[in-house]
């Protein structure tokens, strides 16, 4: 196959690779989800996900022109479509793993483990990076585009530390452009060394925060359960609903969401409410909300002093309540 | 009563105006029909009548006295029957044509006169409700093109925060659609005049005249019943002795010195309970059926004991001295007693009198 005849074909066949890149971020972020709730997606996934197609000139390049030839170098370049999940902890990234391994979608294969190539070569601080294959488990359509079997994308996964290496290093580096010298691979492992040790550091970090905050982290997955089945709709979480539980919790008593539930039961319309206010104020999107309204009915004035927020905001959960908000 | 879960379905506008300088009626403007408002407007419109209503000093709930042709009750039961807009607005003029023709005081305000209709608790029970507001004035900013803020002056705002600028008339059904009135119904009235002590002026042709009601004839065994509980949860309250006997004597004073004509557990626990124990107060009174809302001081059934508070020793030891006398003349402290061995009291009283003795037997 010429070149031309090679770029002919890329020409043809980019609009799939496209479709499938778009369609394996969606997947992607939609097998997260439910792993990382009641935390959005969007604060998970540190960098925007962004499927990218390889240009021309660096598919050519590296299909040609490369000190390891390929057989087939166009079926054989697997990151003609290639996308990037980059998340904070190196424990994040079991997450992704596991939410690609379990998509029936693709069939996958993991071609760089950075945990394997460390203990394989464990004096040497380089690149690290998971790197999956996806490939289509069958003819989709996506879009308007078939996507045909067997098509594949390559997934990145890193974290945002690793990122930042990777950025500085992996195009000048790891590839021949640029002649590299033993000043700066030094330097670059000296980085990566540190950027590991920081690494570990964040996951103590994370583990001491999370055992901080355990108590109120499994209430906020409860009631982030309750506000979807409570009040069929999902949950648009943000601090406002960690100063609201750090507010309200103590109206549990350690008691868990129990008495919330049977507040909801006994008051009926309160679902209803919520549900109708949520359509326009972010507060009322909020989980810790329901918990509110149950500490509203139960005690005006010491639901009232512990509203963290503008008093006016309030209102409307005393005025569905019935009850006058005090000064 | 609290007004939980409170939803308005119709609204129409009516106005009335103050009688003419020789008594005549001006007649009232009438409207057709509903005034749809939008949902933050709603919420503002529910906010008023919330507040206004629940839990207030100033809101009670009335007896109903009459129902006969063209009483409040039976307004309310008409237009709740009428299913269209239009039928339902026109039905609705009933209420500011009667109003018109009953403030027959020269000096009564004209306003505007909300009619409403909707549902009210959970389960979920409808009601008629109306208002009277009176117009204030007021100003509004405003950008001139120059970018300066200029002020435009408004006299036709109503339903302002101001709640003493309105009153509110509440008729819930709480039973079938065809029982003989008014079985089914209760009257929620609301009206900043009706703590004034001139109740017997300002206030009654609204709730008398206009909509049919009446002061609850039970309100001595209300009231009484206020004094006995309010009393109860002030002696288990854990607070020291001191605090108890101010409280106590707050409480004497609330009913026998204050002037108010009615007596209200917010009122009564915003002035004088410690902040922490509000709620506790509020639910206890609930539990023990106190209505929440305003209650006509009426002492019939409690005079005697408030003729004298008494303090009880134990031996027959006794202070006592009439409510009025207590916060100012006496001083009541309790000294802890360290050394005190088992079987002697672990604190003592020291009772301060601010005068001298003028008689002993």
């Amino acid at each position: 196959m010429t070149e031309d005849e090679f770029l002919q074909r890329w020409a043809q066949e980019r609009p799939m690779y496209e479709a499938w890149g778009r369609f394996v971020t969606r997947r992607i972020i939609e097998q997260i989800r439910p792993a990382v709730a009641p935390l959005s997606t969007d604060l998970f996934i540190r960098i925007p996900i962004q499927p990218r197609v390889k240009s021309d000139g660096s598919f050519v390049a590296k299909a040609f022109y490369r000190s390891k030839p390929y057989k087939n170098p166009f079926d054989d370049v697997t990151d003609k479509v290639g996308l990037r999940v980059v998340v904070l902890l190196p424990s994040d990234i079991a997450t992704v793993g596991s939410a690609i391994e379990k998509c029936p979608d693709w069939e996958y294969s993991k071609d760089r483990d950075y945990e394997e190539e460390r203990d394989a070569k464990p004096f040497v601080f380089g690149y690290q990076s998971d790197h999956y294959i996806v490939r289509c488990s069958q003819d989709r359509d996506e879009g308007g585009v078939t996507v045909k079997v067997g098509t594949p994308c390559e997934v990145q996964v890193r974290t945002i530390l690793q990122h930042a290496h990777s950025e500085l290093t992996h195009d000048t580096i790891y590839k021949p452009s640029v002649m590299q010298t033993p000043s700066m691979e030094r330097a670059a492992a000296k980085s990566m060394a540190l950027l590991e040790a920081t690494g570990d550091y964040f996951e103590k970090l994370a583990e001491e925060i999370k055992h901080a905050v355990g108590p109120n982290k499994t209430l906020a997955e409860e009631f982030d359960e309750l506000y979807r089945t409570e009040v069929g709709a999902a949950p648009d979480t943000t601090k406002a609903n960690g100063f609201l539980l750090e507010a309200y919790a103590p109206v549990l008593a350690g008691g868990g969401t129990s008495a919330l539930s049977a507040f909801l039961a006994e008051n009926a319309f309160v679902k209803e409410k919520v549900k109708d206010r949520a359509r326009s104020r972010i507060l009322f999107r909020q989980p810790a909300i329901l918990l509110v309204y149950m500490a509203v009915s139960r005690k005006p004035h010491d639901a009232a002093s512990r509203w963290p927020f503008t008093p006016s905001d309030a209102k409307p959960i005393y005025t569905d309540l019935g009850e006058v908000m005090p000064d | 009563m609290a007004l939980e879960n409170l939803k308005v379905d119709r609204i129409v506008l009516h106005e009335v105006f103050r009688r003419l300088y020789n008594g005549d009626i001006a007649p009232p403007t009438l409207s057709g029909q509903p005034a749809p408002l939008q949902a933050e407007a709603m919420d503002a419109f529910k906010e008023r009548v919330v507040e206004a209503m629940g839990n207030s000093s100033q809101s009670m709930e009335m007896d109903i006295a009459v129902s006969t042709a063209d009483s409040g009750v039976e307004i309310a039961a008409s237009v709740l029957a009428k299913t269209t807009d239009a039928a339902f607005s026109t039905e609705s003029q009933r209420y500011p044509t009667k109003l018109a023709g009953v403030q027959i005081a020269k000096n009564l305000p004209g306003g505007v006169v909300i009619v409403f209709t909707g549902t009210v608790g959970s389960p979920a029970q409808p009601f008629v409700g109306v208002i009277k507001a009176e117009t204030q004035t007021g100003f509004r900013r405003q950008v001139t093109s120059g970018g300066a803020i200029g002020a435009q002056f408004i006299n036709d705002l109503f339903l302002t925060p101001a709640a003493k600028l309105y009153k509110i008339g509440l008729f819930i059904r709480e039973g079938k659609a065809d029982a003989p009135l008014p079985d089914a119904w209760r009257a929620h009235i609301y009206d900043n005049q009706m703590t004034l002590g001139n109740r017997e002026g300002a206030a009654r042709y609204f709730y008398e005249a206009f909509l049919g009601c009446r002061f609850p004839v039970n309100s001595a065994a209300q009231t009484k019943a206020f004094f006995d509980y309010t009393r109860d949860f002030i002696t288990e309250l854990n607070v020291p002795p001191e605090k108890k006997n101010d409280l106590l004597t707050s409480l004497y004073t609330y009913l026998k010195v204050d002037q108010a004509p009615t007596i209200q557990v917010n009122a009564f626990s915003t002035s004088y309970l410690p902040e922490g124990a509000r709620d506790d107060y509020r639910d206890f009174m609930k539990q023990k059926k106190v209505p929440l809302t305003a209650i006509q001081k009426d002492l019939a059934q409690i005079g005697s004991s408030l003729r004298l508070r008494k303090v009880n020793f134990p031996n027959s030891i006794r202070l006592q001295a009439p409510p009025e006398v207590f916060k100012d003349k006496i001083k009541i402290e309790t000294v802890p007693q360290k050394d005190a061995k088992p079987g002697q009291p672990g604190a003592w009283t020291i009772i301060t009198v601010k005068d001298r003795i003028s008689d002993q037997e």
